[in-house]
């Protein structure tokens, strides 16, 4: 009971702060005179979410897929590549500062030269996304698994278990809660990616309409209140992304998972 | 009192240990264990005290396999060298339970795992071994995070009875627990010695539980076994034998003993 008081709490205080955002933004926009260029008032924002919905509704799912399907493909290849990691030393440190320099290197240089490869397109954008995202899961899957305690590493050497056996009962379980919280960075880090990619793919004027082609499409147009309405957009799908992950953690693998905080947010 | 399961051994199946001259080392340090010596007979309790850092649970784990000794030798009186594992279990000081397996599942995960891995139902021995330490069979439904201390080291317990061992190592199970604990949790391992006679080896600081609970008392100093108490308190033990002279003697004799081995 108390916890759905909390909960409502929350919600409330959130609420408010958002409530007062508002007000102090039309505010502002009153005393100051600004310019709807500059910063159009949170109703002109609305009217044009509203007029540009279908636009917004479509850029959703379509980015929502891409950074989605980034999202999945990262967590296998992510998973694949940590339980490997975590096999080998040797393999570990002779492929991990790879790993680190997928983490450094710069998305936008290297954008241009996966459209080169592979076109103006939907694949790119999941390519971008899934590069962006695919760090997070490997550092921590890796982490989780040989972190696992070493009691409870004796406890399978004194039953004779079997690499596999070590793998699958002990060390992949025990990494669950890890894997997920890299997929929660992931998530969000996958709809960056995904915008990001389509800022280039957008220009090449292929009739894609992700969320990241309608921001530069509308900044061009000088449409401020439109770009506001996306940015909010975008927002709402990564927040959607992280939900999606936290409900997949806190109720497909609870028995994995409950315990290590998940359940509160 | 708990009936002996029907899956059980006979009594006649525990293994005596034999430790000789075990050296155990880590790299940069002066030898944990000097070439230490040390006989346990078949069915014998023995406790194991010292002092922190003494080598106590080195000694435990070197007999487990899980640590690998300079030199020396241990063997097994019904195993050779090489299967010297085979047949013994091990407690730790926590519960060491999988949090994602619930209290069933946890006995079970023996049973699961290499040399022990069976095809047969598992079932029945594993509520028998659950039953046997005193936890429901609605407990055997609960995840290790809605237990108590108590509860998660009986499902310990149960764990290393599981495979039926002919020897069981206890490093400090019942240091984690308030006294009350202790004393039930120290009932148990009695009635299930009396029921299955097996050799047990255990670590602990607590000298009256050394004293309840062992045939005799091995004190640790200088890598070495420093010296050794006969006890000669009557079987079955109880609760009542804490408040004897006798009990009161055997407690004063451990107690300079080990005071001259931290000397020493």
């Amino acid at each position: 009971m108390s916890f759905n008081v909390e909960r409502l709490k929350t919600l409330a205080m959130t609420s408010l702060v958002f409530a007062a955002t508002l007000i102090g933004w039309q505010l502002a926009i009153l005393c100051f005179k600004i310019h709807p260029i500059i910063l159009p008032s949170p109703a002109r924002v609305a009217a044009a979410a509203w007029s540009e919905r279908n636009s917004l509704i479509e850029g959703f799912c379509i980015t929502g897929a891409a950074a989605l399907l980034a999202v999945l493909l990262s967590v296998l290849l992510g998973t694949i590549i940590a339980v490997l990691f975590s096999q080998s030393r040797w393999l570990r440190s002779a492929f991990y500062p790879y790993v680190v320099f997928l983490q450094t290197v710069p998305i936008v240089a290297i954008a241009p030269l996966l459209i080169t490869w592979f076109g103006y397109g939907f694949s790119t954008v999941v390519l971008v996304s899934c590069i962006i995202s695919l760090f997070p899961v490997i550092s921590n899957g890796t982490a989780g698994l040989i972190s696992v305690d070493e009691n409870l590493k004796d406890l399978f050497r004194l039953g004779d278990a079997t690499r596999l056996q070590t793998l699958t009962k002990l060390r992949i379980p025990f990494a669950i809660s890890h894997l997920i919280l890299g997929t929660r960075v992931s998530a969000g880090l996958a709809v960056i990616g995904a915008i990001v990619g389509e800022f280039f793919v957008g220009n090449g004027a292929t009739g894609y309409t992700g969320l990241g082609t309608l921001m530069t499409g509308w900044q061009n147009l000088a449409r401020t209140d439109a770009l506001i309405a996306v940015v909010l957009t975008s927002t709402l799908l990564g927040l959607t992304m992280i939900g999606i992950v936290n409900f997949i953690a806190g109720v497909l693998l609870w028995r994995w998972t409950a315990g290590s905080g998940f359940e509160n947010e | 009192m708990a009936t002996t399961p029907a899956y059980f051994g006979e009594p006649s199946s525990a293994s005596g240990i034999v430790v000789a001259d075990l050296t155990v080392s880590f790299p940069g340090q002066p030898p944990v264990l000097d070439a230490l010596s040390l006989e346990v007979s078949p069915g014998e309790i023995v406790a194991l005290v010292g002092a922190s850092g003494c080598g106590k649970s080195t000694l435990l784990r070197t007999i487990a396999n899980l640590a690998v000794p300079a030199s020396g030798e241990i063997r097994f009186s019904s195993g050779a060298p090489s299967q010297r594992s085979s047949d013994l279990s091990f407690v730790f000081q926590e519960a060491t339970l999988l949090p994602w397996r619930t209290v069933h599942e946890n006995i079970r995960l023996p049973l699961e795992l290499g040399r022990f891995k069976s095809e047969q139902r598992t079932g029945d021995i594993v509520a028998q071994t659950r039953q046997l330490v005193g936890l429901s069979e609605s407990d055997g439904k609960k995840y290790p995070r809605e237990l108590s201390g108590g509860m998660r080291m009986r499902t310990s317990i149960a764990r290393a009875l599981v495979t039926d061992p002919n020897i069981l190592l206890l490093d400090e199970p019942f240091a984690a627990l308030d006294d009350l604990l202790r004393s039930k949790l120290n009932d148990l391992i009695l009635e299930l010695w009396l029921i299955r006679q097996r050799t047990i080896l255990f670590v602990t600081h607590n000298i009256a539980e050394a004293v309840y609970l062992s045939h005799r008392i091995v004190i640790l100093g200088n890598g070495k076994a420093s010296s050794v108490v006969e006890n000669e308190l009557d079987w079955p033990r109880n609760a009542a034998q804490k408040s004897t002279t006798q009990f009161a003697a055997l407690y004063g004799r451990v107690s300079q003993k080990l005071a001259e081995a931290s000397r020493a």
